[in-house]
């Protein structure tokens, strides 16, 4: 993937790992629907405010979290700099091409790390209620996306569920751009 | 102790009041609702992702502009608060937005809210993110108008905006308020 050019007509305020979020120039379509992707002990995990971009899809994961559950482990934040030793999620297109919060490649490349990428942008909140938000690089091709969450300390393991693509693209073609770069 | 002055409600620096916030165990039902309040040949502005909760509702107002010309935080924060200036008008600089229900109850970003629940609804910008050409603010109107109208209204004069008003859906809103439900 070395060298892959930045889509025409996308404007990003930083050309440097323009992959990782979403134009600038652009009004995304929406996915309504909150999505429930998981159900854990304790915890029941959605994904909610995709918004799709000529370039991808930002979404919000977010994780209700019961009254008793123990805060410290209850967090979708990395635990540490690179690795997700807690709450990961992963993405598989229906060509196979995957992608994972616990893999996040190189973040100096210069170019996409991997056929697809999942981009951790930030966190926020805690129990009850703590939310995780990405960026998913590129659209996927019709077919299935496949989302799979597994947090081994809310006991929940590999936990998949299937989206038709549909819903992402049909939102994609509501998308507008709405100027060309200055 | 007179019976004007009491000691008031604890401040909320640790926890919110409950009309502060959309409830934390909500993950809210979402009205598949959007509107363009404006758009220009140097910026865009529209009304996306509305969703109820039981006791009021949030949208993102999206900002999106092609040169930055304007700046749509002046004057929000800080020793540069339009506020600070003294100033006995508003500012044509200042963005503004509010909200108003049909019993003539308003709310506007420009108030404070302080450790009573506000006469009208709740109104304020949660969170949001961006950079320099854009811009998603997340606004929480803690309350539901029971009935009627509820109408956005904004004004940014010196980016050409003279004051608009947009109806939003307020039957679907009280219905999709009706189902959101306690995670």
């Amino acid at each position: 993937m070395s060298g892959l050019a930045r889509p025409r007509g996308a404007v990003f305020e930083d050309d440097w790992g323009w992959w990782m979020r979403p134009p600038v120039n652009e009004m995304p379509g929406t996915v309504v629907p909150h999505i429930l992707l998981a159900r854990a002990t304790g915890a029941d995990i959605y994904l909610t405010e995709a918004d799709v971009y000529s370039t991808g899809i930002r979404f919000a994961i977010v994780a209700l979290i019961a009254a008793d559950g123990d805060e410290e482990v209850s967090l979708l934040e990395p635990d540490g700099d690179t690795v997700h030793a807690d709450f990961v999620l992963s993405v598989e297109y229906a060509d196979g091409r995957r992608a994972s919060t616990d893999d996040p490649g190189d973040p100096d490349a210069s170019s996409p790390p991997s056929p697809i990428a999942l981009s951790d942008i930030r966190y926020g909140g805690g129990p009850p209620r703590a939310t995780g938000n990405y960026f998913l690089w590129p659209l996927p091709p019709s077919g299935t996306v496949t989302f799979c969450c597994s947090w081994p300390r809310m006991h929940l393991r590999a936990a998949k569920h299937r989206v038709d693509a549909d819903v992402f693209l049909d939102a994609a073609a509501d998308c507008e751009r709405l100027w060309l770069p200055v | 102790m007179s019976d004007f002055f009491w000691p008031p409600p604890a401040p909320h620096h640790d926890a919110f009041p409950e009309w502060y916030e959309p409830p934390e165990r909500e993950i809210g039902v979402p009205v598949g609702y959007q509107a363009t309040l404006a758009r220009t040949d140097e910026l865009a502005l529209v009304v996306r992702r509305v969703i109820a909760y039981s006791d009021g509702f949030e949208f993102i107002l999206a900002y999106r502009t092609r040169t930055a010309r304007y700046n749509y935080h002046w004057g929000r924060f800080g020793p540069d608060s339009w506020e600070s200036a003294g100033a006995d008008h508003l500012p044509d600089e200042l963005f503004r937005i509010g909200v108003q229900f049909d019993d003539g109850r308003t709310a506007t970003s420009l108030e404070h809210l302080g450790s009573f629940r506000p006469v009208g609804p709740a109104f304020r910008m949660r969170h949001g993110h961006g950079g320099r050409l854009w811009w998603d603010g997340c606004y929480w109107v803690g309350s539901m108008s029971p009935a009627g109208s509820i109408t956005l209204v904004w004004e940014w004069p010196v980016a050409g905006l003279q004051i608009g008003r947009l109806e939003l859906p307020a039957r679907e809103l009280r219905e999709a308020s009706l189902r959101s439900e306690t995670g």
